[in-house]
């Protein structure tokens, strides 16, 4: 799969201002970015995605003219998550000066409002917070592979492997990403709720998923007839049975 | 973006009781569900999944006998986001994590008991900061303070009106039971 989307997404309380000046120093980070690490190329950025609910933004890089020339738009989607990487934990940047200051501006937006920014690839992701990781002597992101619930929706459709899963329990975009030759699990999957399983990233403060990479299924769940009111009495309970704390507590009991 | 309602967490027993019609409990149930439903509800109602293993393998221990396909059917409404409005969170790394934090230093220090089903339901809520757990088990009050989280009987301020479910008009033979005796 190329890697040749970036994702910039920020969490927190936005103002209009916030959202309009995040991204501007988002763009300036990338054309710095892109004229270092693009070895010359000349790249165009395109908007591939936008989740509503989220400041979150994708963006697939192609080469003007030659869109075959994929390693130079690797080589920045790169660069993004290595800098962002490198603000989290507090190493170095290994870029320019004129890149480790646009990236630092970044860093500058997190505030009591907006509380992180996360710099996103095809591959991996590092998660920005006010204070780096080390300070803060604990892990930003967990990875673990699991599930999760929600409904398969993207506005992509540009040819990417990457998809969105609305995220039921939080409210958020999930970004997904299949595996080449993978495509296939993907059908009759849009719009509809699902379960996908895959390797987790999870924001490790909230629990909320972030992204789910090497997507191994998704299961679409099916049509429900009825409502939560049929469930009422389906098993009736009897004068003289066990209570139903007793039966749970029985099986947790036998542990 | 707008501001999620509070989260009240259901341990397993709320749902059983409510597939078991259990007469007292019932009204409080569906009047809190009716109001989770709701295009604006004052809160969201949470379980974790293991609850759904959970209540069916009580459920056929409790009776002796496998749950019938009618009956799985409409205890499985319960579960799905567009047939009712409980919404599920997986047991994931950071749950089972909070879990063994839970067990080691709240358990374990005071010499209580905690088996990891209870510590993965109390772990689900606090990670998902729910303002209440609510359980008809006494026996996990005792966790409350350490926690930092209300553990209560399920409540609402307007039980509503549900006719009894007549467990003689069963067949229980079947396992698929009950007509549910549907609120309006």
């Amino acid at each position: 799969m190329p890697n040749d989307t970036i994702t910039f997404a920020l969490e927190g309380t936005l103002t209009d201002k916030d959202l309009a000046e995040s991204f501007r120093r988002f763009s300036e980070l990338i054309t710095a970015l892109t004229r270092e690490a693009g070895a010359g190329a000349s790249i165009s950025w395109t908007l591939s995605a936008l989740e509503y609910g989220s400041a979150q933004a994708t963006f697939k890089g192609e080469v003007v003219d030659h869109p075959e020339q994929i390693e130079s738009v690797e080589r920045v989607a790169r660069a993004y998550v290595e800098v962002g990487n490198a603000l989290q934990v507090d190493r170095p940047i290994p870029y320019s000066e004129s890149v480790q200051r646009l990236a630092r501006r970044i860093r500058q937006m997190l505030d009591g409002h907006i509380h992180t920014a996360r710099f996103e690839n095809v591959e991996g992701e590092a998660i920005v917070s006010p204070q780096s990781s080390t300070h803060l002597g604990e892990e930003l992101i967990s990875r673990a592979y699991g599930a999760a619930e929600g409904r398969v929706q993207t506005l992509s459709t540009r040819g990417t492997l990457r998809f969105i899963l609305y995220d039921l329990m939080h409210d958020r975009a999930i970004s997904c990403y299949l595996q080449e030759g993978r495509e296939e699990i993907m059908r009759d999957a849009w719009g509809r709720l699902a379960i996908v399983e895959g390797l987790i990233t999870r924001d490790a403060t909230s629990g909320r998923p972030l992204t789910i990479r090497q997507v191994s299924r998704i299961t679409r769940l099916p049509e429900p007839v009825g409502s939560w009111r049929d469930a009422m009495g389906a098993s009736p309970w009897h004068l003289g049975r066990m209570l139903p704390e007793e039966a749970i507590r029985r099986l947790r009991d036998a542990d | 973006m707008p501001t999620n309602p509070p989260r009240v967490y259901w341990d397993a027993d709320v749902l059983l009781s409510l597939i078991n019609g259990y007469p007292e409990r019932v009204p409080i149930i569906v009047a809190a569900l009716t109001e989770a439903e709701k295009d604006n509800p004052p809160y969201e109602l949470i379980t974790s999944t293991l609850s759904i293993a959970e209540v069916a393998y009580a459920e056929e221990e409790r009776t002796g006998r496998a749950l019938s396909e009618e009956a799985e059917a409409r205890i499985a409404r319960l579960w799905h986001p567009r047939s009712s409005p409980i919404k599920l969170i997986e047991v994931y790394r950071l749950i089972t994590e909070e879990a063994a934090r839970l067990i080691r230093t709240l358990a374990v220090p005071n010499g209580w008991r905690l088996t990891p089903r209870d510590a993965i339901h109390l772990a689900s809520a606090k990670l998902l900061e729910a303002t209440e757990f609510q359980t008809y088990d006494e026996k996990l009050d005792k966790f409350a303070e350490g926690l930092g989280l209300d553990i209560v009987r399920p409540h609402v301020l307007q039980p509503v009106l549900v006719a009894p479910i007549d467990p003689e008009g069963v067949d229980e033979s079947s396992g698929a039971e009950g007509s549910g005796n549907v609120p309006a």
